[in-house]
């Protein structure tokens, strides 16, 4: 047998024969629903996360609050001074925005690496790779749930009493996780396969926190808001910020955060199955 | 119980970055790796397996030669489920237990009890098994007080047998080995030796890839010969062993230790054989 002869002739293929597998997109719900069952591993793996990250430090989860907290209070003493608004709106105005918006941001930004970064579990067990994405999510979440005490203590310390409208913000948190699990399951997928894409996002996030409205109120733009009205994580901030603070209910906003849902939804399933057994090859 | 059957299985995988671009002689392909085919101008493959079927029933210890890139670590990984082939197909029946690379699949900031957890509920056991199995796995890892230090404290022989000591805890019906226990010291491959045959005797099914034919002729009943991604032979280890000793696979002192071993196995089996007479 001489092997130079293999690489001359190409490979002939036999053609695969058609088997009762179940269909790429039925495979990779399945893939969502029994990493979901893991519930033990995917809560575990991010609770070493949160350890691995603050270890050794003396103030360890404490720069949670500490860096978050500092960071609300300095934005909310200049902008104030700039904005002329009174303090006590517009501190709860930018921790709520910046509280939301954190969360999107490392949801967006450390999505990119969920696959990447369970490289080493991906390439050692089979399991299933949603397993990684409620990980990451579980991890942000805690993180957020975090900052929510800050946030607390501002809307306590600022006398903020919110009007029974406010309980909106639990159907719409719920809907900002639903989100949050495709975003990262969708932008793990893209990040995996096209790394130019983690460097894109980190720079578009430095954007996005300007072209949010976050430090800036959207009838201080004039015509320009005309366009930014089309950046969707503004909507996801309404959804949260204008219930709770101003007692008011943003439809166009819900309407769109539940769109994006939807549409998210199915867009990330379709990308999903395309790539759930092409995503090892990827890493 | 525990069965493998592998049916007309091809695996492929892409060439990503700048792997696409770069060319390579043919003659440098020849000697190593697996077949690197041009699918399009701009995309490239490795067809890392090319029409494998296999089929391993209860007790079946596989050895898996070949050289390097010649698919023996990919076939394992299609075995355990990591790899989905496209092309063909596996059914694997009974739990696995896999010991690839020591680095993989744990977290080095987390201490050795940590990972023992971690490794337990990644391969699907619950908190309270893993319990129950993790005193056991600390006495055979005999690390002692270093499983309460973090894993990247551990030379690599230490945090090799953490893992062996952990994947074969739960008594896998179906042991995956890539090079196993390159680092481990004479005494833990003495036990690891009497474990894996334990694990082999309750009824499971041993894969083990490895350059040391040494070891393949003591530990398995059955070999597997890969060459660029092709089964070259299957069958019991002596026979395929001489195959591979009569080709330009092996260097010849290799050849030559295989050769005078079966020599002086041949010899003892006479001498015993006069006795009896």
């Amino acid at each position: 047998m001489s092997s130079s002869d293999s690489v001359a002739q190409p490979l002939s293929r036999p053609k695969p024969a058609k088997t009762s597998r179940p269909g790429a997109l039925a495979a990779a719900w399945l893939d969502l629903v029994r990493g979901f069952k893991r519930a033990r591993l995917w809560s575990n793996l991010a609770g070493d996360d949160i350890r691995t990250r603050y270890m050794r430090s003396f103030a360890g989860i404490s720069w949670i609050f500490i860096s978050f907290a500092f960071f609300i209070f300095v934005k909310t003493v200049i902008f104030a001074a700039i904005s002329n608004e009174d303090i006590t709106f517009f501190a709860p105005y930018v921790t709520l925005g910046f509280f939301v918006w954190a969360f999107i941001r490392s949801t967006i930004t450390e999505g990119c690496m969920t696959f990447i970064g369970a490289r080493g579990w991906l390439q050692s067990e089979a399991v299933p790779l949603s397993t990684f994405v409620y990980r990451t999510v579980t991890r942000n979440l805690f993180i957020t749930a975090m900052h929510a005490i800050v946030v607390l203590v501002v809307l306590v310390g600022t006398r903020l009493t919110p009007t029974p409208t406010a309980w909106l913000i639990v159907p719409m948190s719920i809907l900002i996780v639903l989100n949050a699990v495709w975003v990262t399951l969708f932008v793990g997928i893209i990040g995996t396969r096209f790394r130019d894409f983690i460097h894109l996002v980190s720079t578009m996030m430095r954007v996005m926190v300007f072209m949010t409205p976050i430090f800036w109120m959207p009838e201080q733009l004039g015509a320009l808001w005309n366009v930014l009205i089309f950046n969707p994580v503004a909507h996801f901030i309404f959804v949260i910020r204008d219930p709770l603070q101003f007692g008011t209910i943003p439809t166009l906003s819900i309407i769109v955060v539940c769109s994006i849902t939807v549409v998210g939804w199915l867009i990330t399933l379709g990308a999903f199955a395309y790539a759930r057994r092409r995503l090892i090859f990827w890493l | 119980m525990a069965s493998i059957t592998i049916k007309n299985l091809n695996l492929s995988y892409p060439l990503l970055g700048a792997g696409v671009r770069i060319r390579l002689k043919s003659s440098e392909m020849d000697s190593a790796g697996a077949v690197i085919k041009d699918d399009t101008r701009k995309t490239r493959s490795v067809q890392a397996l090319h029409n494998i079927s296999l089929s391993l029933k209860d007790g079946d210890r596989l050895g898996l030669v070949g050289r390097n890139g010649s698919g023996k670590s990919t076939l394992l990984r299609v075995i355990a489920g990591i790899y989905e082939p496209l092309e063909g197909t596996v059914d694997v029946q009974g739990s696995v237990s896999s010991l690839f690379n020591v680095g993989l699949g744990v977290n080095p900031e987390s201490t050795g009890y940590r990972n023992i957890e971690l490794m337990g509920l990644i391969a699907g056991y619950s908190k309270k098994q893993i319990q129950e199995m993790t005193p056991a796995i600390a006495e055979f890892s005999g690390l002692g007080g270093y499983l309460s230090l973090p894993v990247r404290t551990y030379s690599n022989g230490m945090a090799m047998r953490l893992k062996f000591s952990a994947a074969t805890a739960f008594s896998p019906d179906i042991l995956l080995m890539d090079e196993w226990l390159g680092a481990g010291d004479p005494e833990f491959k003495e036990k690891a030796r009497a474990r894996m045959r334990e694990l082999v005797s309750k009824a499971g099914i041993l894969i083990l890839a490895s350059h040391n034919l040494g070891l393949i002729r003591k530990e398995c009943t059955q070999v597997l010969w890969l060459h660029r991604g092709v089964i070259r032979a299957h069958g019991p280890t002596d026979r395929v062993l001489r195959e591979m000793a009569n080709s330009d696979e092996l260097p010849l002192h290799m050849k030559q230790k295989l050769k005078k071993q079966w020599r002086r196995e041949r010899q003892e089996r006479k001498q015993q054989n006069q006795k009896i007479n």
